[in-house]
């Protein structure tokens, strides 16, 4: 007799049913609420169609074999929903609430050095805008551009900066904190005798138009420096794929860079040097520049480095 | 409708564009952008790049193809795409498995194309 409802199984039969489903529903991750029903639904009715009261564990048992591991078809069914994107969070998958307003992409999960290296460099997806990775708004896959202006290929390096030696790591870290060193050095140097106010913003033109007390005008530009650093340094000495470790140290240097021309035109108003219209191009410029320098020269590298293993071993 | 047929269609494609490659490895070595307009030249199986890289890259690690620069005569140096063993294996699993399914749908479809136009 066919079950219209699990309770109208035999006790042992209805365990590995029940058992099964909540594998299944454990290994949905990051599903819609409304699809893992569905799918779970959906299992339940097969279990349902196929068994009768009399069936024994056994046949329940067989069925599961023929659906296969819940724990398989829950992924497989996360990367369909996914459109066949769905990392896993340490691969750089989505571990809090995202989605759109007004049609911008916000992400308001925990920016993971995996998640920063997804967004930042991968060359295999052709979007140049991506979502940013906390916040509103899109950011730049610096990988996409440097597929499209040909300075690499999307599948030049198997995985992102895995044959690039450790030192050239190393390097990439090195940017941003030598650009806090620069920063705090500067401080040292020239901080004294300087007007208590300095200018924030400045107009298109670069003249400043907002001002602020010294030590705010100086200390935020140095306190978001030295945080991306710390992030960047964290990024390198705990994570283990060699792009979620480099990867940070541009971000890093992106953010570094942007306040230390900051920090620099505050500094030279103060002490009285007029900079031209010019510097705000400079300021967005070395922001974009300087990632995508660190970035193509960390992939060339690990271009290269495949290229001369694959010389050798031909 | 249009949306959702347009979804089906690159759904399926995505499933069999992993055979088309396999099978186009298996008569020659290619390299990723040879791969990508290889298939776009072919209707029904035109896909884009970021669709066939992140395929190669999971091909690869299932140990199905694997990659190796080559110097070109012509041209920058290529990583070049071959068929391993286990995915010569999967190939021959996957076109009997397209056949049989092929001919079936075939054979459910016959007569319906007339009948089933508004």
């Amino acid at each position: 007799m066919p079950v219209r409802d699990l309770e109208e199984l035999a006790p042992d039969t209805r365990r590995v049913v029940k058992e099964y489903l909540a594998a299944l529903e454990a290994g949905f991750c990051g599903v819609p609420e409304e699809v893992a029903r569905d799918a779970t639904e959906e299992s339940r009715t097969h279990f349902l169609d196929t068994l009768s009261t009399g069936s024994s564990p056994d046949d329940a048992e067989e069925i599961v074999r023929e659906l296969g591991e819940p724990e398989e078809y829950a992924i497989a069914l996360c990367e369909a929903i996914e459109d066949g994107r769905a990392p896993a969070p340490e691969e750089g998958g989505e571990t809090g609430p995202m989605g759109r307003v007004l049609g911008i992409p916000y992400d308001a999960s925990v920016p993971t050095p995996e998640k920063v290296r997804s967004r930042m460099w991968n060359p295999q997806d052709p979007r140049i805008f991506m979502p940013r990775f906390v916040g509103l708004g899109w950011t730049i896959n610096f990988g996409a551009l440097a597929v499209r202006v040909g300075l690499i290929e999307p599948d030049s390096e198997d995985q992102p900066f895995d044959s690039v030696p450790e030192s050239w790591l190393l390097g990439a870290l090195a940017v941003p904190v030598l650009i806090t060193a620069a920063m705090v050095l500067a401080l040292v140097l020239l901080g004294g005798s300087l007007p208590s106010e300095l200018p924030v913003h400045w107009g298109l033109d670069g003249s400043p138009d907002d001002f602020a007390s010294s030590l705010a005008a100086l200390g935020a530009p140095l306190a978001l420096t030295l945080a991306a650093t710390a992030y960047a340094i964290w990024a390198f000495v705990t994570r283990t794929s060699r792009a979620a470790r480099a990867v940070p140290s541009a971000f890093a240097a992106m953010f570094a860079a942007l306040a230390a021309t900051i920090f620099a035109a505050s500094l030279a108003w103060g002490r009285g040097i007029a900079l031209g219209w010019w510097w705000p191009w400079v300021m967005v410029a070395l922001t974009l520049l300087v990632p995508f320098v660190m970035l193509v020269t960390l992939a060339r590298r690990g271009r290269s480095e495949e290229i001369r293993r694959d010389r050798e071993s031909a | 409708m249009g949306n959702e047929k347009y979804s089906w269609v690159s759904q399926m494609r995505k499933g069999v564009v992993e055979v088309a490659i396999l099978a186009m490895l298996a008569r020659e070595q290619m390299y990723g952008s040879e791969i990508v307009g290889a298939l776009a030249s072919r209707p029904g199986l035109a896909i884009s790049a970021g669709t066939v890289y992140p395929l190669l890259s999971r091909l690869k690690k299932s140990g199905s193809i694997e990659s190796m620069w080559r110097e070109s005569p012509v041209g920058p140096p290529r990583k070049y795409y071959t068929l391993t063993a286990k995915g010569r294996g999967e190939l021959a699993e996957m076109a009997e498995a397209w056949r049989e399914v092929s001919a079936s749908i075939d054979s459910v479809l016959k007569g319906v194309s007339e009948n089933a136009r508004p």
